[in-house]
């Protein structure tokens, strides 16, 4: 019995979450014959079951909803707002009950008054005939059942979370004695076919691994179908019109994260609704349809899941929020008109501050956006707004895809380690690095970076722990960080040890009580490790919480310092310093040399059961790990062999060009050195790849005269590596698609197809464009543009 | 109606914890100290796959820390969700101790007060029934 009531008690609070979208929908159009039947349906299934339970308030409700609704699938009454109001409140009273049924509360009992309430719109003689009429309509349901339900159902068991959980708890274990176990068989140079079925097992685990993590992942409609429901309370409440539109809802999350995002979301939908949308006469006045809209996109990019939530209200008016800031003492006027827009509207989040006229039962209480904010950021989330005064707000809420795994770095500071979040690093620096200067204000200690200054602590200090006894190298690194929360700050740690996805869990409270730490997690070689709350440590540091104008000022330098294109400087494996551009660098990794093979005639890595090319390595050392870089076109990923990695710079110098085109790309200055930037298609273009198939490849003829050496040396190598067949033959030229010529090589100028090279920086004979033969991008991007016209 | 109770030993003291709560007792393995928290934290160690928090427990009952090292003895206990380990000199038995043994009259001394719930009487000796949550209570640590 006991099993039987969890049953329904389960079953109903599910039908119920996806009803809620759909009684919404029904109070719009109340003629909609399916609507009214899933609903007639659930209290149909309702009734059923508690008549066979034996719960006889559910009973009651149920069956008086069912003869409500019955009539209106007859058509005998008409589905009107008010009536659905009532049928709401039953349906709501059944969800509370069954609630009250899990838990075991009592509830206080006035469902006579609902249920009268609501037959009140049945017309009178209509409800004795309901009770002599329902074995019709039973039969009728069934029929309806059977066919609706061939088409839907998928196959589903329904576990305990605990199960679940458990299991995910067994998995990771067997990770850890699988990395164990693997640590051991390196050890002891098992054979070949210890290796083998060990590979084997290995994979397999590996595959267990994602389906569990799988299981945790949930549709976000389990959110979303909560919402229009809310919604339609919100604006009724208001007395304002609104329409929901939510795009999106097949984007799985994490279970967890579906539970914590439920309250901020409600908050921002009844934000909008009360201070972003008007009135309906407001709305006319200013020129807009009378029914306000509120659209919500989820949508899933890269390991972020992005929810928007946009609006065509009023917008925020910035004067208004302004004056509200500074009559809650939270700038200054004359801070206020220092500071830039984004700033501006980054003050709703602050708390005690609201736009609302007046307190009403839904928002302006000054708490909202400073909840919504701090919800997020428990999650690992941000939110950023996009206003357009008089025009409405968009608001972008970025969320981990999963809660319990983030990407991390792991830094060591004396002789432990800590795990922080990328998300927050704004960027990682040398101690030595010449643009880096730290002053020390009689305790209080302040970094210059770039001109730029940060509050600044030594992460040991700050922790009061000892410094490591043997600490790798001299130099100390430098992270910047910025919280969610709190002002950008410099944290001086021993060394960055590795990039990798933590498994955070949360602490215990009394660890959490301290505020600088966000969880515990369980690295790979099984030591236990503290994850730093970056907003946590700011505030230990004695950065100060209130968004200044000064602090902004540097974020948004800073944001354009990170947009300019950065190179990262290494020393490769023949020994010599060099560059790589940045974006093309996904992470550093140490892969242990057992893991790397000669096989197919190239240098190969076994990472993450995939094999990937390393370049430029030749010597494989006899053990111990090769440091890689890993790079990425967005589609292939390749390892690049460094001996040790240096520093990041950025790009804003010249680059002169190289002699080497097609390896390097040019030579810059960095810390008055000049080091060859590396050409990155290099290491592509050895990538037998289908799209690259000789045939799609648009052929360039290069009509030279004599001399041909600069042609055949510099100019056909580049076009080669950057997917062009090169031809030299006379024969091909009509075929080509791209004829190129130096000064004075060829002839007629009619030829649409032609590029002209001219060989000093500044075009001097010709009246015709021509490029300059050493103008890489130029020439790369004349001859696309010139494919596209053709095409 | 009679419980099970493991017996063990704080700084020198014998205890008795309700077995109901203890999930197991195990030696700790490596502890990761855990900085500018409260000093009843001794550090986190890992068993299997799970994080846990080691409670030093003699600081708990005198405020003089203990030096812990790999290969104590702790006593793995779920409160509220999270799971801790807490440090004990060494366990000793399992006894079973009835409703009609809890000596309501005696109340234990003012270091102990904190964390013990009830004096029982097993054999011809009084135990002190420990309360795992007293010792993790952050709430009461704070006030103290």
């Amino acid at each position: 019995m006991d099993d039987l009531l969890d049953d329904f008690i389960a079953e109903t609070r599910e039908t119920l979450e996806a009803l809620s979208g759909q009684l919404v929908q029904w109070e719009k159009n109340p003629q909609d014959r399916t609507l009214i039947d899933s609903v007639f349906r659930f209290v149909h299934t309702v009734k059923g079951s508690c008549g066979f339970l034996d719960l006889p308030r559910l009973l009651r409700l149920s069956h008086a909803a069912e003869d409500v609704l019955s009539s209106a699938r007859e058509g005998k009454i008409i589905a009107s707002t008010q009536l659905v109001t009532k049928i709401l409140a039953v349906v709501d009273r059944i969800a509370a009950l069954t609630e009250a049924l899990d838990t075991g509360r009592a509830l206080f009992d006035n469902d006579g008054d609902l249920i009268e309430e609501m037959l009140a719109f049945l017309p009178k003689d209509d409800v004795d005939i309901s009770e002599s009429a329902e074995t019709d309509r039973v039969f009728d349901l069934e029929n309806e059942y059977s066919s609706d339900n061939i088409k839907s159902k998928a196959r589903t068991v329904r576990v305990s979370l605990n199960l679940l959980d458990r299991l995910m708890n067994g998995v990771s274990d067997m990770v850890l004695a699988r990395n164990e176990v693997s640590r051991q068989l390196r050890k002891s140079q098992a054979e070949a076919d210890v290796d083998l079925a060990f590979g084997r097992l290995s994979a397999s685990v590996a595959e267990m691994r994602d389906t569990v993590g799988l299981m945790r992942m949930q549709n976000i409609d389990r959110l979303f179908s909560s919402l229009p429901r809310l919604l339609r309370d919100i604006s009724l409440e208001l007395g304002k019109e609104v329409d929901l539109r939510i795009d999106g809802s097949e984007v799985e999350v994490d279970r967890e994260m579906v539970e914590a995002l439920r309250d901020p979301l409600t908050h921002i939908l009844r934000n909008a609704v009360d201070h972003g949308i008007e009135t309906a006469a407001e709305r006319l006045a200013a020129g807009k349809p009378s029914v306000g809209q509120i659209h919500i996109v989820a949508r899933q990019s890269g390991n972020q899941i992005l929810i928007e939530i946009m609006d065509n209200g009023r917008g925020i008016d910035l004067e208004k929020l302004g004056s509200r800031a500074v009559d809650s003492k939270i700038v200054t006027a004359a801070q206020w008109q220092k500071m830039t827009e984004k700033s501006q509207l980054n003050t709703i989040f602050v708390p005690g501050l609201s736009t609302a006229k007046q307190v009403t039962a839904i928002s302006g209480r000054g708490v909202g956006m400073d909840i919504v904010k701090s919800n997020l950021q428990a999650i690992g989330g941000t939110v950023d707004l996009e206003n357009s005064a008089g025009q409405g707000l968009k608001m972008t809420l970025r969320l981990p895809l999963t809660l319990s795994i983030i990407a991390g770095l792991s830094i060591k500071a004396g002789d432990q380690f800590f795990g922080v979040s990328r998300n927050s690093v704004v960027e990682i620096l040398s101690s030595t690095n010449k643009n880096v200067k730290i002053d020390d204000l009689g305790g209080v200690s302040v970094a210059h970076i770039r001109g730029k200054r940060y509050p600044y602590a030594k992460l040991e200090e700050l922790l009061g722990i000892e410094k490591g006894e043997n600490p790798v190298s001299s130099n100390r690194t430098l992270i910047v960080i910025r919280p969610a929360i709190g002002r950008t700050y410099v944290l001086d740690v021993e060394s960055v040890i590795d990039n990798e996805e933590l498994v955070v869990k949360p602490g215990a409270p009394i660890i959490m009580a301290s505020g600088l730490y966000a969880g515990t997690t369980l690295p790979d070689n099984g030591r236990p490790m503290l994850l730093l709350d970056a907003s946590g440590l700011g505030e230990a540091i004695g950065v100060e919480q209130e968004p200044n104008d000064v602090a902004s000022n540097a974020d948004e330098t800073l944001v354009q310092v990170a947009k300019r294109p950065s190179a990262l400087l290494y020393i490769a494996t023949d020994g010599v310093k060099r560059a790589i551009r940045l974006n093309v660098v996904d992470r550093i990794e140490d892969v242990d040399v057992g893991d790397v093979t000669y096989v197919g005639g190239r240098m190969r890595a076994h990472v993450a059961g995939k094999l990937y090319d390393i370049c430029e390595l030749d010597i494989l050392p006899d053990d111990g790990q090769v440091k890689l870089l890993r790079l990425s076109d967005g589609q292939i990923t390749k390892f690049l062999a460094v001996e040790d990695v240096l520093d990041i710079f950025t790009l804003d110098g010249e680059i002169y060009p190289s002699a080497q085109p097609e390896i390097f790309e040019g030579v810059v200055m960095t810390q008055d050195q000049s080091v060859e930037l590396v050409n990155i298609f290099q290491y592509f273009e050895l990538q037998p790849d289908a799209a690259f198939s000789p045939k799609n490849r648009p052929l360039c003829f290069i009509g030279c005269d004599g001399n041909s050496e600069w042609e055949r040396r510099i100019l056909a190598p580049l076009l080669t590596a950057s997917g062009y067949v090169v031809s030299f033959d006379d024969a091909d030229r009509n075929d080509a698609a791209i004829v190129l010529c130096r000064d004075g090589g060829l002839e007629d100028r009619n030829d649409s197809r032609i590029l002209h090279l001219r060989e000093n920086l500044v075009p001097t004979t010709v009246a015709t464009s021509s490029i300059y033969r050493y103008d890489r991008t130029g020439l790369l991007s004349a001859i696309q543009s010139k494919l596209a016209g053709a095409a | 109606m009679a419980e099970l109770y493991l017996i063990a030993y704080i700084d020198g003291c014998r205890v008795a914890i309700n077995s109901g709560r203890i999930e197991s007792i195990v030696q700790i393995p490596e502890i990761i100290s855990v900085p500018r928290v409260d000093p009843s934290i001794a550090g986190l160690f890992a068993l299997r796959s799970r994080v846990l928090t080691l409670i030093d427990s003699q600081y708990s009952v005198t405020g003089n820390r203990q030096q812990l090292a790999k290969g104590c003895l702790a006593v793995v206990v779920e409160i509220s969700g999270h799971h801790y380990g807490l440090a004990v000199d060494k366990v000793e038995d399992v006894v079973s101790i009835s409703d009609e043994a809890i000596q309501k009259s005696i109340s234990p001394s003012a270091k102990w007060k904190p964390v013990i719930s009830e004096i029982a009487q097993v054999g011809d000796h009084l135990v002190m029934i420990l309360d795992p949550a007293k010792m993790v209570d952050c709430d009461q640590l704070l006030a103290a």
